[in-house]
């Protein structure tokens, strides 16, 4: 027995042990990612989907710019901006530049009602105008005495494109048709008509079609001119405010009194309204665009807070399927909104988008607060979004303002997050 | 006997009994998060040659060899390069989990040469025939190539299925969107929303057990 050597004791062998199912098996047991690590990832994730958003947004210019040359052609083809200038005395026809003062009317009235409509081609459309105008005032007679020759010639310069009715030249009680030339309308009226008139009076209405503005020269001594409209955004000219105006859901009016003094008539200006031309959906939807990254940013930390509140462990692929709900957000918008207003489009896409991820939190965390949470989070989100795109002027301080908001409750969310 | 007991009077030299090892597990969320992020890149490589067949596809019909309808609908299709190729890969990587076949960074890559591929022979043979015809043999063309790849690689007659009813449905809703004109951008973007939807079911029914992703 001396002889057998000393007993050793092997190591303990490593035992298996087979791993039993994870009680949560939707859980992942391995190791949990760093919380740094999946912040860095987020960022990253957040420039990956930002370059679908570009490419959204490209689309969307795109679009714009192909609106505009089709709003270019409808508008080529229907008429451009309507500019009416007269009634004035010409000795011919066709000289227009000799128009010394005093052969302008002493009083001129004109009362315009424009009426703006929408003209469609495919899914693109133009905003055109019909405008009724109807002119009274009277010369002095005078004026007439100075031409020598034995008619005389009463003008307005219009391109005759845009005119699509005239009534006839009331002088006195007789009536003269109008005649068109290249730029103008014009009548001829025999001075021996006028030797009877005192004082001469004349009135005519015209019917004119145009879009993207609509002005009137103040030619005579005294103007009253009033237009009228159903445009919700008409831009008066700046070089003459009305001295009164009007702008409402309904329309627009507005009315110019201006008096000149002898050769002040020289150096007046059109006055009149701008319309817009084309619409602004395609802006509206770059402009939601801009504030996509806030958006993806805000509702990845919300997600964010919810995995580490509830210790449940979301996967990254499901941050990035989140991301590219919020991405295709903005393709629903620009889709819809060619086909209908874009608040109704924005409507939609925001509940299909919000819909979604809430769902998706909902059955992924098995639980109705989280999901509701979620839903409360990006509708106040988009409701926000909405309201800076309605609200041009104030955008800036209200979304400076938002930014501030969310900065707090980010940081409230912080101090609620305990790691284990 | 006597090497039972020379093995007794030597402990040292006894062998371990050979125990069961338990592999690493290779489907990982962050395996599907690695290969979410090569199937973007890629899907964004194609999408570059794509835009350089749009490029040829405008050379060809400035050259009259093409005409100017069929040019429109080659170069519109090359537009949907990076969805269906992502949309593609990332369906291949779920039938990777369900069939638990390994696919190799290769082989995705051959998998999206073949879909780029698709625009290039849309091109060519839309100069000979007309295009809805030349649509057809190509998508027929890409799909049995891909379905046979697949097969080869998985041996799966359900994967392959799986496979070519995916990519039947994509070349599908794509020629749809070619055809419909204004409305191709609202119904395109339906149909990533629904696709998304089922996206999203899918993760749903991934599951983690034993530290690897299963279908359920």
């Amino acid at each position: 027995m001396s002889n057998l050597p000393p007993r050793i004791t092997p190591p303990p062998l490593p035992v298996f042990t087979p791993q039993p199912p994870s009680a949560k098996p939707n859980r992942p047991s391995g190791p949990d990612m760093s919380v740094g690590l999946k912040i860095v990832l987020m960022g990253l994730l957040c420039c990956v989907l930002m370059i679908g958003a570009l490419a959204i947004w490209l689309m969307a210019y795109d679009r714009n710019t192909t609106s505009a040359d089709v709003s270019q052609d409808i508008v080529g083809q229907w008429g451009e901006k309507t500019y009416i200038d007269g009634p004035f005395l010409a000795i011919e026809p066709d000289t227009d530049s000799l128009r010394p003062a005093g052969i302008v009317p002493v009083a001129l009235n004109v009362n315009a009602n424009v009426e703006t409509m929408s003209l469609h081609r495919g899914i693109y459309e133009a905003e055109v105008f019909t405008a009724a105008i109807s002119m009274k005032g009277h010369f002095r007679s005078s004026d007439f005495k100075r031409f020598e020759s034995d008619s005389i010639t009463v003008k307005i310069d219009i391109d005759p494109h845009n005119v699509t009715e005239t009534s006839p030249l009331k002088i006195g009680d007789t009536t003269y048709a109008w005649s068109r030339s290249d730029s103008s309308l014009h009548a001829c009226i025999p001075i021996a008509d006028l030797d009877k008139i005192e004082d001469v009076p004349f009135s005519t209405s015209i019917k004119a079609r145009g879009s993207g503005g609509f002005f009137i020269m103040p030619s005579a001594d005294t103007n009253t001119i009033t237009i009228i409209g159903n445009a919700t955004n008409p831009s008066f000219s700046r070089e003459q405010l009305p001295v009164s105006r009007k702008v409402g859901k309904d329309g627009f009016s507005a009315r110019w009194e201006i008096r000149h003094t002898v050769g002040g008539y020289n150096v007046c200006e059109y006055v009149g309204a701008d319309f817009l031309l084309g619409v602004d959906r395609y802006q509206k939807v770059c402009r939601a665009i801009k504030y996509a990254f806030i958006i993806i940013i805000l509702t990845f930390f919300s997600v964010f807070f919810t995995e580490t509140t509830m210790h449940r462990p979301i996967p990254m692929f499901n941050y990035f399927l989140i991301g590219v709900a919020l991405i295709l957000f903005y393709s629903l918008l620009l889709g819809l909104s060619e086909h209908m207003s874009f608040g109704a489009s924005y409507l939609i896409a925001a509940v299909m988008t919000i819909t979604l991820i809430t769902c998706y939190m909902w059955k992924m965390l098995g639980s109705k607060a989280v999901g509701l949470a979620i839903c409360g989070v990006l509708s106040i989100m988009y409701g926000f979004c909405y309201v800076m795109l309605c609200i041009s002027t104030y955008a800036l301080l209200f979304g400076s303002l938002l930014l501030f908001v969310a900065l707090a409750a980010t940081m409230y969310g912080s101090l609620k997050i305990q790691y284990r | 006997m006597e090497s039972q007991t020379t093995q007794n009077m030597n402990p040292q030299m006894a062998q371990a009994p050979k125990l069961p090892t338990i592999p690493e597990p290779k489907y990982t969320m962050r395996w599907l998060g690695l290969q979410t992020f090569f199937v973007l890149g890629i899907s964004i490589i194609f999408t570059m040659i794509a835009s350089g067949i749009d490029s040829l596809a405008e050379s060809r019909a400035e050259l009259t060899l093409l005409s100017e309808a069929a040019s429109t609908l080659v170069c519109n299709s090359t537009g949907y390069c990076f969805a269906i190729t992502a949309i593609s890969l990332l369906s291949l990587t779920l039938i990777e989990i369900r069939y638990r076949k390994t696919v190799n960074y290769l082989q995705y890559g051959l998998t999206g040469c073949a879909l780029c591929l698709f625009f290039l022979l849309l091109l060519a043979m839309a100069e000979k025939m007309p295009f809805y015809i030349a649509y057809a043999i190509v998508t027929v063309m890409t799909v049995g190539l891909i379905g046979t790849f697949v097969k080869g690689i998985m041996a799966y007659t359900k994967a392959v299925v799986l496979t070519a009813g995916i990519l039947i449905v994509e070349y599908g809703i794509i020629l749809l969107l070619l055809y419909m004109g204004s409305m191709a951008l609202l119904i395109g973007s339906l149909s990533l929303f629904v696709i998304l939807a089922i996206a999203m079911y899918f993760t749903l029914r991934l599951k983690v057990i034993d530290r690897e992703l299963t279908i359920q």
